[in-house]
């Protein structure tokens, strides 16, 4: 049996408001004094198809990015997932034969509130901490996925949130059953120097699968 | 007894005999004397003398010594039967071994003839025929089991088994057949050759011996049937009337069950019936418990043809090893005629023919053969003696004991000048421990002072294998205060001579059971057994013994069994065998005197005035009877029994008469028994129990009651052991059922016992056996069980490793040993059992050696040293090979491979062949031996000792983690998920390298799991590598093992999940 469920938060804006922020430290200004940064972070909840089994909840439905940590070249804005909680309640009989559940997550391209050129999803990367993953050893948190303007820091994995990353798993959904497992990530937007400034919408979707 | 009168006159024998013979003996010379004057032999009678004896064997003097028993009837008018009445005819062989000959020296064949078998008035013609004379194609000698038979022409014929001079053959025992026109001869050949052999009439390979012939029917329509053979093989063959021309073809009879040879065949109401010496041996068998015995057993069949039907054991085993049937009925009553040891001097070799009367049941159908009952009985020896080893129940250490012995000859007061088995008890396996003993013991308590023990060996000491004396041995008694064996104080020594009795003297002891304890004789790697063919243990002497005054009721017969005797303060119940008490005795009140003979006192018999009383006697007794409850059984320790316990309950009453006895066991029925002085009760059962009782007298007086708690602990406790697999350590734990474990002790090697008190270490890294065994509160200790401690192999290697190898071999002879190879034991003069050899019937032209071990260690050199016995271009035996190489396993290659560099294989057989070569690291090595040949056949290879030499770093310990890598598909993806579980006892850092990346963890607990999935950001992912380093502490030093794992590929192209 496959089980899976998805969240999409309606996430990680990177806006006027990141850009004011950035001001606000003293970054090159690109964004415009006293500019309203209203940043719209949102969360869309698909029904759970299984309510009540294995079930995976996020703690808020947005997060606003804000520039931190930027350069001449590139442009940082970084904020931190909600937590997100998977809680099993089945019991280790319940759970087929080598089945193991995952969290996965991908994002789409910023979008601009005033017609700016968007910002691809490959811009946006990862690092998931697990908060809580029980002590067995057996859930653990994805590897970092850093952004196309990054070296790799393991084979590959300067993509972005292109595709569906993996935010965390477990080695074996039997052995870690019945639980809660927590998990959140530091998001980090990094754009060239000269992108355009304004507020940016992106979408996370986040998946579990087993 | 015999009285023999005439010519050949023998000694007067030597042997008791019962008062009620004596009547008939003093008959029997009169009419002896009467045969000796009144029968003048005439020209032509062969040689004979008359004796008259009523006791079995026939001649019993040892004068001449008789085998292998015929019986014929010869009618009264008969040809050679003048006479008025009919004559048994009993043909024998003639025993002719010295005293100490193991062998069948048997030469000629004489008769008994009797008018009357219960008159016992024997005619013997010591010799009438010899197999030479008769037969000009037989040698000498070999004049084994044969039979007379009165043909169809009326002439009698005498089949019997002979050598055969000029034969080829390997077995050349024939079956010849002579004819004369009398029962006692003259004799002719009939034939002028064999009539069976193993060339005639057809081609055999068995041992022609023991011919059996029945002329069956009536007048002209009279068939003549031959059975014979031995070793289990049984033919019949059809004769015609001549009695010597073969009709048809050679049958092989079957369905006799443990049919050994001897065979008799007879016909009774037209059945027919196959007597014969029956020796399938075992505990459960019918027919004997021990091999080298037979009994005599039976079949039947409704035609000479067959079937054949087994009928059962009709004779037990008698005191010679073989046994032979001869049956015959003669004036009305059937006879038994067989064969014992039982003469004066009599022995295996030297047997003597007796015959007992024969019993039908006719209500079954056909009739049976009733069990014969030989005569005469067996009669308790009453003469005084010290040795009491008659009177004790045996258990011996090798139960169940093998059936070539017998522990009876133990201590059944036989000693033989030539003892075979199973004149002896012994313990000869194929695998010999090195400690055996036998144990004694006696319903109640017996002061021993002494100890003759008589040893039988087959090898000298030192040898280590087949039947030796002991290297040492000692006596122990169970002390029945500390409840414990404990060794007899002051021996005089410890004899290991196996020529006679061996003589122990101890300080006098009082015990119920006393055993003997060998330490087998080695040669360093194995053990001979042991075999005792008679243990006496011998009493200690009171200054005195007087029986005191006995009273019996009129017609009472049975007296008391006990006496006390005195030894010094210590007074002890010991068995008398009192005179028989007859009813005439007893028959009226009076006082007369009665003689016995008290178990281990020798120094004379004993008398005791016996008082006979009148039961109704019993006005103005009012005096209440005593009764007294005696447990015995196995006494064990804490006052717990180790078998089940027979209660004695006693009664006694002041005018001495007998009593009614009422007893009950634990909660049971209230068992009362009339008429009695004492009854018995069997307590069983692991536990505790509670004998009640009381008494009652002729007056109607009741004793007080008495009770005695009994506690049994039959069961010894069991333990179990455990090898930790990384410390090597052995802990042990127990468990008894009733009494509970007193103790726990373990032996490492052949090292002392020791009291266990925690998990055992091993002492060093080589292997090692420990002994374990349990002892419960009450005594019972447990068979030893053995463990293994393997050895570390963990450390650097040098030096011979061959004692640490597990040794293999293409093929090794059932008398050699392959672990001869690597016992580190090069005796000068190896017994087959210190070798490794291979000769067989078929021998290749190649042979090899194998040593593993149980890691590739790094070697650098070997040495062997050949074995032979024949000469090279013999093509047989053992020779020195022609050349060998020593060989690794490859084990990337997967094959063996030659060392390099060798330095040169010599082939000496007097000195180690030493080769060194290029190093190489391996598992396994091979010796192959190229054997030497005559260019047709090989001779067969043998090594005395192989060594391989070491040089080896050593492994450095691993921690120990389970690694698993699966490919996974999570939406269309494929995910190489890494689990590694920390199996060590403390905790580690995991590093897991993919070719999707890396991840560290630190710290992980015992028992828990570092994980990480990976991802390939693909929908497919070929096959791989997952590398788990691994880095902890073990035994204080850092250590850092490396495992790596080979995930499979996936492909998630096909995953149903993709779609999501």
């Amino acid at each position: 049996m496959n089980t899976w469920s998805r969240k999409r938060l309606l996430a990680a804006g990177a806006s006027g408001a990141l850009l004011a922020g950035v001001v606000a430290v003293g970054s090159p200004a690109f964004a415009e004094p006293g500019d309203e940064a209203g940043v719209e972070v949102t969360v869309e909840i698909e029904e759970i198809r299984e309510p009540g089994v294995l079930a995976m909840s996020v703690a808020a439905d947005s997060v606003m990015l804000s520039e931190d940590g930027s350069t001449l070249l590139v442009r940082q804005f970084t904020g931190t997932l909600p937590t997100v909680t998977v809680t099993d309640t089945r019991t280790p009989d319940e759970v087929p034969e080598g089945a193991a559940w995952a969290v996965l997550g991908s994002a789409t391209d910023f979008v601009g509130d005033a017609e700016q050129a968007p910002i691809g999803a490959g811009h946006l990367g990862w690092k998931p901490k697990l908060i809580d993953g029980g002590d067995t050893g057996l859930v653990s948190e994805g590897e970092e996925v850093v952004t196309v303007l990054d070296e790799p820091t393991q084979p590959g994995n300067n993509v972005g949130l292109v595709d569906q990353e993996l935010l965390v798993s477990t080695f074996d959904s039997g052995a870690v059953t019945p639980g809660e497992y927590t998990v959140d990530a530091d998001l980090f937007l990094r754009t060239p120097g000269d992108v355009e400034a304004g507020a940016y919408t992106s979408t996370l979707t986040l998946s579990l699968f087993e | 007894m015999n009285t023999t009168v005439g010519r050949g006159a023998a000694p007067p024998s030597h042997r008791p005999s019962r008062r009620a013979l004596a009547v008939a003996v003093a008959a029997g010379l009169f009419a002896g004397g009467l045969a000796g004057v009144a029968g003048p032999a005439h020209a032509s009678e062969p040689e004979s003398y008359t004796f008259t004896n009523t006791v079995n064997p026939i001649i019993g003097d040892g004068s001449y010594y008789s085998a292998d028993p015929a019986p014929m009837v010869v009618p009264a008018g008969a040809p050679g039967n003048p006479g008025a009445q009919d004559q048994l005819y009993i043909y024998t062989g003639h025993d002719q071994a010295g005293p100490a000959t193991n062998d069948f020296i048997m030469n000629e064949w004489g008769a008994l003839r009797t008018t009357d078998v219960e008159a016992g008035q024997w005619t013997h013609f010591p010799s009438l025929m010899r197999p030479e004379t008769t037969f000009a194609w037989a040698t000498p000698g070999r004049a084994y089991a044969g039979q007379v038979v009165q043909g169809v022409d009326g002439r009698y014929y005498w089949y019997v088994p002979i050598h055969e001079r000029d034969s080829p053959v390997s077995d050349k025992f024939a079956i010849g057949v002579a004819v004369s026109a009398s029962p006692t001869g003259p004799w002719t050949d009939h034939a002028g050759g064999p009539i069976v052999s193993q060339r005639v009439p057809t081609a055999n390979t068995i041992h022609n011996i023991d011919p059996t012939i029945l002329v069956d029917g009536e007048g002209p329509d009279q068939r003549v049937y031959l059975w014979w053979g031995s070793f289990s093989q049984l033919r019949m063959l059809e004769l015609g009337q001549d009695m010597k021309t073969p009709i048809g073809a050679v049958r092989t009879v079957t369905g006799l069950t443990g049919f050994f040879e001897g065979a008799w065949a007879f016909k009774r109401n037209g059945t027919y019936y196959l007597a014969y010496a029956g020796n399938n041996a075992g505990p459960t068998s019918q027919c004997t418990p021990a091999n080298y015995h037979a009994c005599l057993a039976y079949a039947t069949a409704s035609s000479p043809q067959g079937p054949w039907t087994y009928r059962g054991t009709f004779l037990r085993p008698v005191s010679s090893t073989t046994s032979h049937p001869g049956v015959v009925e003669f004036d009305g009553q059937w006879y038994l005629a067989y064969h014992t040891a039982d003469a004066v001097d009599g022995g295996h070799f030297r047997r003597s023919v007796a015959i007992d009367p024969l019993e039908w049941d006719d209500t079954q159908t056909p009739p049976r053969i009733k069990l014969v009952t030989p005569t005469p009985a067996k009669e308790r020896d009453l003469t005084p003696r010290p040795n009491i080893a008659q009177a004790a129940r045996v258990t011996v250490s090798n139960e169940p004991v093998p059936t070539q012995y017998w522990v009876k000859a133990l201590n059944d007061e036989i000693v033989r000048r030539n003892p075979l088995p199973p004149d002896m008890w012994g313990t000869w396996t194929g695998n010999n421990p090195p400690q055996q003993w036998v144990q004694y013991t006696w319903d109640q308590p017996m002061r021993i002072t002494g100890s003759q023990i008589d040893f039988w060996n087959d090898q000298p000491q030192g040898t280590g294998v087949g039947v030796a004396a002991p290297a040492r041995w000692r006596i122990q008694y169970w002390d029945l205060d500390a409840g414990q064996w404990a060794d007899a104080s002051n021996p005089s020594g410890y004899p290991t001579s196996t020529q006679g009795f061996q003589n122990t003297t101890f300080d006098p002891v009082t015990t119920t059971q006393v055993r003997a304890v060998f330490d087998a004789s080695t040669n360093g790697s194995t053990y001979s057994a042991v075999a005792v063919e008679e243990w006496k243990v011998l009493a200690a002497q009171p200054e005195s013994v007087s029986a005191p005054a006995m009273t019996v009721e009129v017609g009472e017969t049975d007296l008391p069994d006990t006496l006390p005797v005195s030894f010094g303060a210590e007074t002890l119940r010991v068995p008398v065998y009192w005179d028989e008490v007859t009813p005439d005795d007893v028959a009226t009140p009076r006082t007369f005197a009665i003689g016995g003979t008290v178990l281990g006192y020798a120094a004379g018999r004993v008398s005791a005035q016996l008082t006979v009383i009148s039961p109704d006697d019993t006005e103005g007794d009012e005096t209440a009877p005593t009764v007294t409850l005696t447990p015995s059984g196995s006494a064990g320790s804490a006052g717990w029994f180790r078998s089940a316990v027979r209660v004695r309950i006693a009664g006694a009453d002041d005018r001495g008469g007998r009593l009614a006895i009422s007893s009950r066991v634990d909660d049971g029925e209230s068992a009362v028994a009339n008429d009695v002085r004492h009854v018995d009760v069997t307590v069983t059962g692991d536990g505790e129990h509670t004998v009640t009782a009381t008494a009652t007298d002729r007056a109607g007086n009741v004793s007080a009651p008495a009770s005695l708690a009994v506690r049994i602990d039959a069961v010894a406790p069991v333990s179990t052991a455990t090898v930790h697999s990384s410390t090597r350590a052995v802990t042990v734990t127990a468990t008894d059922a009733t009494s509970g474990v007193a103790r726990i002790e373990y032996a490492i090697g052949t090292g002392a016992w020791q009291t266990y008190t925690g998990a055992v270490a091993a002492p060093d890294a080589n292997r090692h056996t420990l002994s374990f065994r349990a002892l419960d509160v009450a005594g019972n200790l447990e068979t030893a069980r053995t463990v293994v401690i393997p050895a570390d192999l963990s450390g650097p290697l040098t030096g011979n490793i061959a004692p640490i190898a597990t040794p293999t071999a293409s093929y090794t002879a059932s008398w050699n040993s392959v672990t001869a190879l690597n016992d580190s034991a090069d005796p000068n003069n190896p017994s087959q059992a210190q070798i490794w050899g291979t000769w067989s019937g078929t021998r290749p032209a190649t042979q090899w050696v194998q040593y593993t071990w149980s890691r590739p260690v790094r070697i650098t050199g070997t040495e062997l040293k050949f074995w032979r016995d024949s000469n090279q271009g013999s093509g047989d035996g053992v020779a020195q090979p022609d050349g060998w190489v020593l060989q690794y396993w490859d084990e990337t290659g997967s094959s063996w491979r030659d060392v390099t560099g060798a330095s040169g294989y010599g082939t000496s057989t007097t000195a180690f062949n030493t080769v060194s070569f290029d190093p190489v690291t391996t598992s396994r090595v091979r010796a192959t031996v190229r054997a030497n040949g005559n260019g047709s056949t090989y001779s067969a290879v043998a090594i005395t000792e192989w060594r391989v030499f070491a040089d080896d770093p050593g492994v450095t310990p691993e921690l120990p983690v389970t690694v698993t890598a699966q490919a996974r598909c999570v939406a269309g993806r494929a995910y190489l998920a890494v689990q590694v579980r920390n199996d060590h006892d403390a905790p580690v850092d995991v590093t897991v390298q993919t070719a999707y990346g890396e991840r560290v963890f630190a710290a992980v607990a015992p028992g828990g799991n570092a994980y990480q999935q990976f991802t390939t950001r693909t929908a497919s992912m070929p096959a791989g590598t997952a590398t788990v380093r691994v880095s902890g502490s073990v035994d204080g030093k850092g250590v850092t093992t490396v495992v790596t794992a080979q995930p499979p590929g996936v492909d998630c192209a096909a995953d149903p999940r993709q779609a999501q």
